[in-house]
This record gives C-alpha cells, structure tokens and sequence, in this order.
C-alpha cells in the first residue's frame, strides 16, 4: 500500500468512525424519545455507558476475540489490549470499537423502562466482549492469507457491513432480554380473573406512547446519517465503490419508509412516525449486508422488504406478548436476518443463488441460535443473581428518579423533586 | 314516619357491636356495652350515626381513655361497614378527639382516596373487578389482623367512598400496597392513564400540610 494510499484510507475510515460514532447519539435521541418523560434520563445514560464501557471491553476482550489470530475458525487468541502495533491496525481497532458499542446499543431500547442500571451495564458489557464478537470471528475473523478464517467466512458467508454481526446479533440479544425480563407495567393486560369475567378484553394490551415524537425523528435522521459511515466505512478503504454503497445504503432505508408507511395504508393502521422512522431502520439494518455487492434497484428491493417486516415483526411480538420497547427487535434481528438472506438472493455476481442462499441462512440461523441462547443464559443468570428487573415502585417514580436521582424536565416534575430524600 | 328495625336486624347489630368491641374490652365491658346499645339506640334506624354518641356514653360509663374511644369508633365504624345495608358516613370525630395521625398515613388516605374519585369519574364500570383484586391482594400482605380488616373494610366500602380508618399499617406496606395498586390499574387501563392518575394524585397531595414534611413520592 503506498503512502498516499495508506492516507487516504485511513481518513475515510477515522472519519466514518466519527459517523458511526454518532449513530449513539441518533440511538439516544430515538430511545429516549419512545420512553415516557420518566425515564429518558436512564435511557440516555445507558447509551452513554454503552459508548464508554463497551469501548474499553472491546478493546481489552472483544478485538482479541474477534481479529486476533484465529487458528480454529472460532475465536481470536491474540491482539487483547491492543497497544503496540501499526498506524493502520489502531485504524482499524477505532472502527471496529465503533461497531462494538452499535451492536451493544440496540438492546438498551428494548429493555427500555423497567432494567435496572447496574445490571444493564453488565449485559452490555458481555455483549460487546464476548457475544458479539465471537460470532464476529466466525464472520469476519481472520484473513485467507494466513489461512486461519473464521469458519464461517471460510464457507462463504457474506455480511459486509454487518446485517448479522452487528444487528441481528444485538436484535436476537435483546429479544432474549425481552423474554426474560417481561413486559412493562400496564403494556398487556394481566391474563387473569378479568378475562373470565369479560372475555372481549382478553389478550388486551395498551400501547406506551413516547414523549418526544420531535427526538424520534431527529434520532432517526441521525442514524441514518450515521449510516452511509456505517456501510460505507466498511469498505476499510477510500475507493471508487463506496459511492454505490452508500447510495444503495439510502435507497434501502428510503424503500424501508416507504413500504412501512404503504404497509400501514393498506392494513388501515394510522401512519406513524415511529413506524416510519422504524421502517426506515430496517432498511438500513437489511442492507448492510449486501450493500456492497447489490445494484441498487435491489437494493431498493431489499428495503422494501425490510419496511414491511418491521411493521409485521412489531405485530408479531405484541401477539406475542413480548414487550419491546422501541421495537429494536423487528428492526435489528427480524430485517437484519432478511437483509443476510437478500444476499443470497439478489448478489449481482448472481443472483438466486441456491448455494449462497444456503450459506448465507446457514449464517443468520447461527447468529439466532449464538445471540439469543447465550444472551438468554447471561439475562437468566443475572436476573437470579443481581435482579434485573426495577421494583414495581421504582417502575411507577421512574427510572430518572430512582436510578439516578435525576430528572429529565425539572420543570414538568416538580413533585419529583420536591421529595426531598429518596 | 319512624322506620322500624325487625327483630333480626336488631339482633345482627348486636351481634356486630359484640365482634367489634370483643378485642377492644373485657368481656363483662361487652356486656355493659351491648346493654347501653339496647337502652339508647335499640330502635335506630340511622345506624351508623349513633356511634359517635354511643362511643362517648360508653367511654363515660366504662370510664376509659380517648385513646380507647379512637380505638372503639375504628373497630364500630369498620365493622359497621360491612353491613350492605349500613348507611356509608364519615365517623364524626371531632378534630380534638383523634389521636394524632402521622403523615405517612395522612398522605396514604390522600392517595387512596384521589384513586377512587378518579376511578369512580372515568372507569366505573371496573371498579368491582378492582375491589375484587384489592381483597385478593390484601390477604397477601401479612398484616396484623385488625389492620386487615381495616383494609378489607375500606375496599368494601370502595364502590361508596371510603377512608382508611386506621393507623396499624406501616409504611413498607402501604408502598407495598400501592406497587399493587399501580400493577392492577396498569392492568386494567394502561401505563399512560395509570402514569397520569398517580402524577395528578401525587400533586394533589402535595397540597397537604404533611407533605411538607411526609413526600407523597415516597409512597407513589
């Protein structure tokens, strides 16, 4: 690689580093502007602490895990706190620490309004250190030229901005946390007496509209500004390509507004900013993985389907009874699986390629089957032993008060702080 | 036109004033008891406004404390309470004859009562179903028999209007009763009107005295 080159590179790759580091701040602002008043507070520190701690665990853990010298095909052995190496290594440990806490982030918004901080803290720590990164060594560990390729790469399988490795992964975590911290208080009805006594309220459940409408969308518009770092970052190189990556990148979430928005026209559901801006994330999340190696009409195609899966995916849970508070799980676990398969499907070297389909299912199952049973295991261990889940009565004062004795709006919460003692 | 009570209305009451006063005082106190209610009040059909009168004739004649008569009034006015055909008074006490109730339990009335009116106004309809899961709940928070029944009576008497009258509960299980009551009108109506009611309720009680001293937060 000569100088020029070297340079170029790494310019493009620190300053999509800087993109996707602001992709936290557009999660933050999406998050806390789907939760109650009452806790936007807890659900910004939880991406703020995601952003610090995750960094460190991933540069002490995960990067190991992950890229280091990976002789089986199943995790890295070398490269753990990283500190004595070349310029572009350092390069290529900023971007990939940027992923690690993307990956980590998506589950705070799931367990949004009723996890406890501490524990929280946690799971995103285990996550971005150990879950994470391990499938990631499958994926992407490893290079062909010292032959020691994670195992899946070695079959083929393609995710190369990290529909899998990335959001599937922190979408199948977080419906783990779903499941076993249960749902919010008042999101279903309790399934008990009332519905013998009246069974047309059976399986009722209320919905939990968020407070600040104005910050989903501004979350939404920074994510997907943060996105065209995201993909096209992941080239690793300033070339000539990365301009049909990131216009694939925005077509997939505009086609992912679109089909949502048309979804819900054709249902007779009400046209929702949170759908849209959903909508608009899942075609973001599904094209990750393709947005390389697609034309852009499939591209479109891909985020379309991706649109529709997340309006589908969020009425799939609530039947469910699963609550996800931001809808993290259709948008991260249900499109990015969809967007691992569009390779297959729609790779413009071939397209409908059984075998590739093949591998590429073969990928999105086991990033199901890694995340959501070990994340399972690490949510149930937790929860026995620290508890994860907020007392009810911290659960009614909110999250704000109780975890950090802090208010977002003092002005709106005056009888917060006038108790004085907690 | 005087309303006349038949002979097995006369014998239930008796038979409540028994039960109420039986923990309360000696059972030749009990006696004495029933027959001042027989004297004075044995034909009244306006039942549940002559405990007050009938307490002080009794205090005087059994010579007891102010303290003892509070005491007599909570049992008399709980008991009398689920009666379904008793007519559903406040308990005239006057100011200076009630033992000082503490703030936590002041504010607790405050709540509870705010809740009802705000149920009674909006949803009605549920509200049997509500003191249906408030009994359930109620024999769930290990609390000392007499409070129990005080509790038990104040969700009987949910449907009319109803304050605690009683002071044996503690403050862990009144936050312990209102996780339970915020779960249930969750349940019922949703975290958003739930939310709602108890930020309404918390800066109604705020306007208390006692709250100066005694957060309603600390409850809700």
């Amino acid at each position: 690689m000569d100088e020029l080159q070297l340079i170029l590179n790494t310019l493009w790759v620190v300053f999509a580093a800087s993109l996707v580091f602001f992709m936290q701040a557009g999660f933050a602002m999406l998050e806390s502007g789907m939760v109650r008043s009452k806790n936007a507070v807890n659900v910004i520190m939880k991406n703020y602490i995601d952003m610090a701690f995750c960094s460190l665990a991933f540069w002490a853990v995960g990067y190991g895990l992950m890229f280091g010298a990976n002789p089986t095909g199943f995790f890295g052995t070398d490269h753990f706190v990283l500190h004595d190496t070349d310029s572009w290594s350092y390069t290529l440990l900023l971007f990939q620490i940027m992923f690690a806490a993307t990956a980590a982030t998506i589950v705070s918004g799931a367990l949004a309004e009723r996890i406890r901080y501490w524990p929280y803290i946690i799971c995103a720590i285990l996550i971005s250190s150990f879950i994470y990164p391990i499938f990631g060594s499958w994926a992407w560990g490893g290079d062909s030229e010292s032959h020691t390729m994670g195992w899946l790469k070695a079959l083929g399988f393609i995710d190369f901005a990290g529909s899998s490795v990335v959001h599937a992964i922190g979408g199948w975590c977080a419906l783990a946390g779903v499941i076993v911290l249960k749902p919010r208080l008042g999101r279903f009805d309790k399934a008990r007496a009332r519905v013998v006594q009246n069974p047309s309220k059976q399986n009722k459940q209320h919905s939990i509209p968020g407070h600040n409408l104005p910050l989903v969308a501004l979350g939404g518009f920074i994510l997907w500004f943060g996105w065209f770092g995201f993909n096209g970052g992941s080239t690793l190189e300033a070339n000539a390509n990365i301009g049909k990556i990131i216009l694939n990148t925005h077509l997939s979430g505009a086609a992912g507004v679109f089909s949502a928005m048309l979804t819900l026209f054709i249902i007779r559901k009400p046209l929702l900013l949170t759908s849209a801006v959903n909508g608009g994330l899942g075609g973001l999340v599904a094209i990750c993985a393709g947005c390389a190696y697609m034309t852009p009409p499939f591209a479109l195609l891909t985020g379309s389907i991706a649109g529709i899966i997340t309006i589908f995916g969020s009425r799939l849970l609530e039947k469910l009874r699963l609550d996800d508070a931001v809808g993290a799980v259709s948008v991260h676990a249900f499109a990015g699986t969809w967007g691992t398969l569009a390779v297959g499907l729609f790779h413009s070297e071939q397209l409908f390629n059984s075998e590739r389909l093949m591998i590429q299912a073969l990928g999105a199952g086991i990033a199901c089957l890694w995340a959501f049973s070990t994340a399972w295991v690490m949510f149930t261990l937790l929860n026995f032993i620290v508890k994860l889940r907020a007392k009810t009565s911290d659960e009614r004062k909110g999250l704000d008060y109780s975890e950090h004795f802090e208010v977002a709006y003092p002005e709106f919460q005056q009888d917060l702080l006038h108790s004085g003692k907690r | 036109m005087t309303l006349l009570l038949t002979h097995k209305e006369r014998i239930k009451r008796r038979q409540i004033i028994q039960h109420a006063l039986i923990d309360e005082l000696s059972s030749q106190q009990v006696e004495q008891a029933i027959a001042l209610w027989d004297t004075l009040f044995y034909d009244s059909p306006t039942f549940v406004a002559k405990i007050f009168p009938f307490t002080s004739k009794l205090v005087v004649e059994l010579n007891l404390s102010s303290s003892k008569k509070l005491k007599l009034m909570t049992r008399l006015m709980a008991s009398f309470n689920l009666l379904k055909d008793a007519v559903i008074v406040e308990p005239v006490v006057l100011k200076t004859q009630r033992k000082p109730m503490t703030d936590v339990y002041i504010i607790f009335n405050a709540i509870l009562s705010e809740i009802i009116v705000y149920l009674k106004q909006y949803y009605a309809e549920d509200i049997p179903l509500f003191k249906q899961y408030l009994i359930e709940e109620i024999a769930q928070l290990a609390l000392k028999p007499k409070a129990y029944q005080e509790l038990l009576t104040w969700c009987q008497r949910i449907e009319n209007e109803g304050y605690l009258i009683h002071q044996d509960v503690n403050k862990d299980q009144m936050v312990a009763f209102m996780d339970f009551l915020y779960e249930e009108l969750c349940s019922m109506f949703g975290a958003k009107q739930t939310d709602a009611l108890f930020s309404t309720v918390v800066n109604h009680c705020e306007k208390y005295p006692e709250a100066k001293k005694f957060s309603p937060h600390n409850l809700i």
